[in-house]
């Protein structure tokens, strides 16, 4: 399978979730090796080529969600920049190296694109209770809040009856987390 | 659809960004204006926070697994592979032996050249003041088996009264020039003689001629002496010649 970059991201937001998981797959196995070879030769082993290269792409699949979001370099250029910024960040933490400037020169990554925020200690209780949802509720509000699938094809891929019900579900789900978060301000 | 239902939508779709510039607009202006539906956005915006960072764990987890899928099962296909050429590797080496081993045993002229070595006539004192089993002599060594029987035939009529050594040579001749049973012939009028010093000798060339005629029992049969005595010159050739039978 051989896509050009175009077809790449209109994949990647597709409203079928086997599409972009086909895609993930292929992007993963194209790009990977660049990132590891850059990793490996800078301090770095498989493992961490690995970690970097997936969070890389989570950035990547984040950005690409958003309807205003243009890429203007290519995929290839984008994940790499973002690798070697993830990756010289936290030899720099651990202070392997002196000065991180010098070493990206690919694209201008905004560290606010790229850098985890805290987590605050409310984030955490919220994503318990995320945790607590049923399979069914996690799904529909992952594939409808993350992924941006329309409601049409959530409704098909999770088997309801039509969009309507799929939307209802997912708004009973939605209740059903505000209260667990109310009931948690409260306690 | 309830009234807070449209608000979750519409709370939705601005948190969303599908709202166009001017609805997007408006929804801002009502939020300024209206607490409740400003809190209401607030802690759904919270949620969906929280339901797109848990999304990026699942995501991660995927990539995980993609990652395990790419590699792990290219690495086990290429142990299995690695695993596979090794064992055809073995399993072609051994039949390449049992082959070439059955091939061997069935052509017994490749079992002679594995294991007839000349005997080392030089050993044998003579100077050139003897002549003409000097001249055999040189003739041997060089290997000009033809012109030596020649040479030996024409200068005597009773080979009996020959020295074993010589002999020996002429038996060895014949062998080398295909004539096994004729070899045979000079190594029995050694034993006429009753040179023991070259018992052995006989013994194991006569082995050779009928190795070279692929009369195996006859072989075994000769050879035996030198396997049950490991203090024979020859034992340590018989007894692989003789494995090699078997």
């Amino acid at each position: 399978m051989i896509i050009n970059e175009k077809e790449i991201i209109e994949k990647l937001n597709s409203d079928d979730p086997l599409t972009r998981d086909k895609t993930l797959h292929y992007i993963y196995k194209d790009l990977f090796p660049t990132i590891k070879s850059f990793i490996t030769k800078n301090s770095g082993n498989k493992e961490d080529a690995a970690d970097v290269f997936q969070d890389a792409i989570v950035i990547f699949y984040d950005k690409i969600r958003t309807k205003n979001f243009k890429l203007d370099c290519s995929i290839k250029t984008y994940v790499y920049s973002v690798s070697k910024y993830i990756w010289l960040n936290k030899l720099k933490k651990n202070k392997k190296i002196i000065s991180l400037d010098e070493q990206i020169d690919e694209i201008k990554i905004l560290p606010s694109e790229v850098e985890k925020s805290e987590t605050s200690e409310r984030q955490v209780e919220l994503l318990k209770m995320i945790e607590k949802l049923g399979n069914k509720c996690k799904e529909i509000l992952i594939y409808y809040y993350f992924d941006r699938i329309k409601m049409r094809q959530i409704a098909v891929k999770m088997n309801f009856a039509n969009e309507q019900v799929a939307k209802n579900k997912k708004s009973h789900c939605l209740k059903k987390l505000k209260k667990m978060a109310v009931n948690l301000k409260n306690n | 659809m309830g009234a807070n239902d449209k608000f979750e939508s519409k709370i939705d779709d601005y948190l969303l960004n599908r709202l166009t510039i001017k609805d997007m607009n408006s929804f801002e202006e009502q939020i300024i204006n209206d607490k409740a539906l400003r809190q209401k956005t607030e802690a759904q915006k919270e949620i969906i926070d929280g339901i797109e960072s848990y999304g990026k764990i699942e995501l991660k987890k995927k990539l995980k697994k993609i990652h395990s899928e790419i590699f792990e099962n290219t690495n086990s296909l290429i142990r299995k592979t690695i695993g596979i050429s090794i064992v055809a590797t073995i399993i072609i080496l051994a039949l390449y032996f049992v082959f070439s081993k059955q091939n061997s045993l069935s052509d017994p002229n490749k079992l002679y050249l594995a294991y007839f070595e000349p005997f080392d006539y030089s050993t044998t004192k003579r100077s050139e003041s003897q002549g003409s089993l000097f001249t055999l002599g040189v003739l041997y060594n060089q290997k000009k088996y033809s012109e030596l029987i020649s040479r030996f035939e024409q200068s005597t009529n009773i080979p009996l009264e020959q020295p074993s050594d010589l002999l020996l040579a002429i038996g060895i001749a014949y062998l080398e020039e295909d004539k096994p049973s004729k070899a045979r012939d000079y190594f029995n009028i050694i034993t006429q003689k009753n040179d023991f010093n070259f018992s052995e000798e006989v013994k194991w060339y006569s082995a050779m001629s009928y190795l070279k005629e692929g009369d195996f029992e006859t072989v075994k049969s000769l050879i035996k002496y030198f396997v049950d005595d490991k203090s024979t010159f020859f034992h340590d050739q018989a007894t692989q010649l003789n494995f090699d039978l078997k």
